[in-house]
């Protein structure tokens, strides 16, 4: 619980720091970038697997809790490689500097509200598909 | 963009070696599973797939119809039953449907089996005649019963389905042979008697139906050897159908046919017959039961071979259902395959071995 407030804490911290706008855009797309190389291959695997046992009923909520988990870690990983790679850029910048990204992995992985919301999102989907 | 990979590369070099042996390992199953899944292998595999209802009447709406009858009869719970092919599978998805006993793993060799495109092209083409045949089958047995249907068809000519790649024939998947060397022919037998007239050494027109228009194709036949007898035989190197045509304005009760066709193959010929056979009449046949089967149905009324029998078992035991109808070339297997079931899950399902439709009929009137 004191790691998730340290990085609720750190998370905010970030949002506050005021960063240049090459920055901002270069950490972001960069962050985006590297976090789906490094999720390819797990969403290949996922997908493979949905064509071949996706005939299975009870696969759907297996794809549902999969795919919010992997939602989560994603969105953890993001956020963790946008403040590093932020932090890489300005190296002057001491407010940036201060903030432990670590601690945002662990705030990010068990955000209620994005967890809410991403949940919603992949029933809602789930059910446009048919599957539920 | 340099800071950032600098900064990444730092603090590779200052990590503690387990840390960089973690990285390591972690790098080399991105790399492995990135591998395994984008290679592909020369491996189909089927898997069980789902059932489909595919007969509505205007007192029995369905959203997946194929044929609509226009009675006010029920067209019944009567379903065909589909399996998922998969043709050139990466080598990941090899090793996972390797785990499950439902599924069937085979070899594809791309020089003589059909491409993934063909198989759609034949699939959609024998899925077509499959609704003709099954309306003719139907009706005809429905005005045995009741004088008020009727339907009337006649010979339109040899549908071919699928062309060999070293066929000499110049056919395409789709055409409709009429003529052999401008000889005319009533039937399949007909087309056969005249074909067997040239040698392989000949060179013979072909009058077929392309895209609606006629035009003529030059063909030779060639050896085919035949796996079983060991003996070649000369062929077209073509897979062909009897095609028929149903005159709509001469045939009573009205149909339509759904022209957003979602599956594929002749295996729910049978089916669809007895469900399209139910519409027809007043009397529910198939007594509220839910009944799944397989198998194609020929003009002669006989139901025919199919594949994936193993797999059809198994998504139907996936679904609550009463009956399930083989033909009596695919009961052995099916039986086979329910009994191996057996131990993963109870199948609630009868399994019935028929030869005809006339079969089917009679074995649901001895249904309590």
């Amino acid at each position: 619980m004191k790691k998730w407030l340290k990085g609720r804490e750190e998370q905010r911290k970030f949002y506050g720091v005021k960063l240049g706008t090459k920055t901002n855009i270069l950490s972001t797309l960069t962050a985006v970038l590297v976090t789906l190389i490094l999720f390819l291959p797990l969403v290949m695997v996922f997908y493979q697997f949905i064509f071949i046992y996706g005939y299975e009923r009870l696969v759907i909520y297996f794809y549902i809790i999969f795919v919010w988990i992997g939602v989560m870690c994603f969105n953890a990983v993001l956020n963790y490689l946008s403040v590093r790679f932020a932090k890489a850029l300005e190296k002057q910048n001491e407010a940036l500097q201060a903030i432990e990204e670590k601690y945002v992995v662990v705030y990010q992985l068990l955000n209620p509200g994005f967890a809410f919301a991403a949940l919603a999102f992949i029933v809602f989907i789930a059910f446009q598909l048919g599957g539920l | 963009m340099k800071a950032i990979f600098r900064d990444l590369l730092s603090w590779f070099a200052n990590a503690k070696p387990f840390k960089k042996c973690l990285v390591l390992l972690l790098f080399l199953i991105h790399v492995f599973l990135l591998a395994i899944t984008f290679v592909k292998v020369d491996y189909e595999v089927l898997t069980p797939g789902s059932i489909n209802p595919i007969v509505a009447t205007n007192s029995q709406a369905n959203d997946y119809w194929v044929v609509k009858i226009s009675t006010d009869n029920r067209a019944g719970n009567v379903n065909t039953v589909g399996v998922y092919q998969h043709i050139r599978v990466s080598y990941f998805q090899y090793l996972i449907s390797k785990l499950s006993p439902k599924h069937d793993v085979r070899v594809y060799d791309p020089e003589t089996d059909l491409s993934p495109d063909e198989e759609i092209i034949m699939g959609t083409l024998q899925k077509e005649y499959s609704i003709v045949d099954a309306l003719i089958v139907a009706y005809e047995a429905a005005k045995a019963k009741n004088p008020a249907v009727n339907i009337e068809y006649s010979f339109a000519g040899i549908l071919v389905l699928w062309v060999r790649k070293d066929s000499r024939s110049n056919l395409e998947p789709g055409d409709l042979i009429t003529k052999i060397d401008g000889r005319s022919f009533g039937d399949a037998e007909g087309f056969r008697t005249i074909l067997s007239e040239f040698s392989v050494d000949e060179t013979f027109r072909l009058t077929v139906l392309r895209g609606g228009k006629e035009t003529e194709v030059e063909a030779r036949k060639m050896l085919i050897k035949n796996e079983e007898t060991n003996e070649y035989e000369e062929k077209l190197g073509v897979g062909t159908h009897e095609k028929m045509v149903i005159d709509p304005a001469k045939t009573t009760p009205k149909f339509q046919i759904n022209e957003k066709l979602q599956s594929r193959g002749p295996s729910g010929g049978a089916m669809m017959a007895l469900s399209i056979y139910n519409a027809l009449l007043e009397e529910d046949v198939t007594k509220g039961k839910m009944i799944i089967g397989t198998g194609t149905i020929n003009l002669d009324g006989s139901v025919g071979a199919i594949g994936g029998v193993p797999q059809k078992i198994a998504t139907a035991a996936m679904y609550a259902a009463d009956v399930f109808f083989v033909g009596e070339a695919n009961y052995e297997e099916a039986l086979e395959a329910y009994e191996e079931l057996k131990h993963l899950f109870k199948p609630g399902f009868k399994l019935i071995e028929v030869k005809t439709f006339s079969d089917i009929i009679s074995e649901l009137e001895a249904l309590s």
